[in-house]
């Protein structure tokens, strides 16, 4: 379980977040929804220890993660970010590899049958065995950001947080995606936590929702609970209709 | 290594064989270059010179053209490594120690004690080191907006090297001495003593270059990334800059500031290896070593008499690469 408590963040002067309070349970899918600037991907870099808050704690399992060494850190929580950047002739399995770090030293070059089974674990979870060997230059928007869930998935931690991991990527990879997220909840018992900006894709595939709105938290709770027409318009400010498809509330966002 | 699958068989064969080629031509080019020159020995005359009895001609080739051979050939190497660590821990393939100012720090600094402490002859390279430390410090926060922007690097290393030489210059040229030949490298007049100096500066920063090759292609990486698997980015990048100064120090304060050499090794190495570090650091040394022992071995025939300093061919040849690489953007590959 992960608490956030009276949180505070400022980039120099400008606030970001304002005592913001929150649990991400253990073995759900929760996502952080908010406009443009509303402090939600700041949230989350804070609670992988990208960032450090002004005041406030998180606790990881009741330990607080200031306590935490960068690399234990990386043993319990992944993180896949929106911009990813590798060299181009690095291969599929070299970048897999590099999540089992936290459990080696940087300066070694070799990785043993112990953690090479974790790497053969992440890319057969993303589908990756076959493209192994491909360099990541050579692979699709989406089959891009598996490589980087995979290595995510490779550091073998209960908590996997992603940044906005579909943006740049066409609706077929976004579900793609967004499925692999939901296997990986479901299957391997990771508890899930990120930041998107389809609000159906939060409604369809989440447990809890947060919204963030000026950095305050605006709502939280079940999906079918806090997305309304109201909540919508408060947090985006934008008028859109709401109806229901199938049990699950959607957005008609034009 | 415990024989686990880590670089890709067919990539470190290429490594092995274009390092072998590197080497190879590297001897060609030695024996080459104590054979040319003003005075002209054949091989056996060297040979029985050096090994067999007293000869007036080789043992003025032993005192002046051996020295400057050996400090071209680790110049090379510790430019071309110092050139490639920057270029990791900068994300910028644009870094080069003489553009972004750190030769200049380098060469002030050294410029400054051997002309008010002209005893401490010995120590100018730790002088050097410092200097060149300061200056990646301020460049480094002087860039700094909450991320590296790799055009700021340039710009702000540019305004501080154009200053440093300058002061370079003034302090020369107060002290009566030719501040020039401090600024504009160049190998001739080198004794035994600048191989030794270089020597030790050299591979201390080779050793740290071999260590830290695995480490620079994590780097690669966003810094983000690389502190979610649990890697302090910024110590890791102090770590390796400590090297990269530690290898421009060394060659600035023995013959000043060459450039583009640092630039322009690394940069062909990648094209033609690729992007892993254990293989970039032996072969970019090797390149380095080389290119820069042609610069002088080319500045020391192509006029004779006269010489033309390496830094002023690796200028005349670099220049063109380097709006070459400028034109190209700035692919990190």
């Amino acid at each position: 379980m992960l608490n956030i408590k009276n949180l505070d963040f400022a980039y120099g002067k400008l606030e970001v977040l304002q005592n913001i309070n929150a649990t991400i349970e253990t073995g759900k899918v929760t996502t952080i929804l908010g406009a443009n600037g509303s402090g939600k991907s700041t949230l989350l870099h804070i609670l992988s220890k990208n960032l450090k808050q002004q005041s406030g704690e998180i606790l990881l399992n009741e330990e607080n993660i200031k306590n935490i060494s960068l690399k234990e850190f990386a043993k319990k929580v992944a993180m896949v970010h929106q911009k990813n950047n590798a060299p181009n002739d690095l291969t599929v399995e070299q970048l897999v590899d590099y999540g089992r770090l936290p459990y080696a030293s940087i300066l070694k070059t070799s990785l043993d049958a112990e953690n090479q089974k974790y790497v053969d674990k992440a890319l057969a979870l993303t589908d990756l065995t076959e493209l192994k060997d491909r360099a990541i230059g050579t692979l699709s928007g989406g089959q891009r950001q598996r490589a980087f869930i995979a290595m995510a998935l490779a550091q073998n931690t209960n908590y996997l947080f992603l940044d906005e991991p579909t943006t740049f990527l066409d609706v077929k990879y976004q579900v793609e995606i967004m499925r692999l997220v939901q296997k990986l909840n479901k299957d391997e018992g990771i508890t899930i936590l990120m930041v998107l900006h389809d609000i159906n894709q939060a409604v369809a595939y989440s447990d809890q929702i947060i919204g963030i709105k000026k950095g305050d938290i605006l709502f939280q709770g079940q999906p079918e609970t806090v997305i309304s027409e109201e909540n919508i318009k408060n947090l985006y400010g934008i008028d859109l209709p709401v109806f229901t498809h199938e049990g699950k509330q959607c957005v008609l966002a034009v | 290594m415990n024989g686990k699958k880590t670089i890709g068989c067919k990539k470190l064969g290429i490594g092995v064989l274009g390092c072998l080629i590197m080497t190879l031509l590297i001897v060609i080019l030695t024996f080459t270059a104590m054979k040319l020159g003003s005075i002209e020995v054949t091989y056996k005359e060297l040979f029985d010179g050096l090994f067999v009895a007293y000869d007036k001609k080789v043992t003025v080739i032993y005192n002046l053209r051996f020295p400057r051979i050996i400090v071209a050939l680790l110049g090379g190497v510790s430019l071309s490594l110092s050139g490639l660590l920057f270029q990791a821990i900068l994300k910028n393939p644009l870094a080069d120690p003489g553009i972004i100012g750190i030769s200049g720090g380098a060469a002030f600094t050294s410029t400054l004690v051997s002309a008010v402490f002209p005893m401490m002859y010995f120590a100018t390279p730790i002088f050097a080191f410092v200097g060149g430390f300061a200056t990646f410090l301020l460049i480094y926060s002087l860039a700094w907006k909450g991320s590296l922007d790799p055009l700021r690097i340039i710009l702000v290393g540019i305004v501080v090297s154009a200053v440093l030489v300058g002061l370079t210059e003034i302090v020369g040229q107060m002290a009566n001495r030719t501040g020039v030949t401090v600024v504009v490298g160049g190998l001739s007049q080198l004794v035994w003593n600048d191989v030794k100096v270089l020597t030790i500066y050299s591979i201390i920063g080779i050793v740290g270059a071999i260590v830290f090759a695995p480490a620079c292609n994590i780097l690669a990486l966003e810094d983000k990334t690389v502190r979610s698997l649990g890697i302090n980015v910024d110590l890791l990048r102090f770590g390796i800059s400590i090297v990269a100064v530690i290898l421009v120090s060394g060659i600035t304060a023995v013959v000043g500031i060459i450039g583009f050499l640092a630039l322009i090794a690394p940069h062909i190495a990648r094209k033609l290896m690729g992007s892993d570090h254990r293989i970039l650091v032996p072969f970019s040394a090797l390149l380095g070593g080389f290119l820069l022992l042609l610069a002088d071995t080319i500045g020391r025939i192509i006029a004779a008499p006269n010489e033309i300093s390496a830094a002023i061919i690796m200028s005349v040849l670099g220049g063109p690469f380097f709006i070459l690489l400028l034109r190209r953007g700035d692919t990190h590959a």
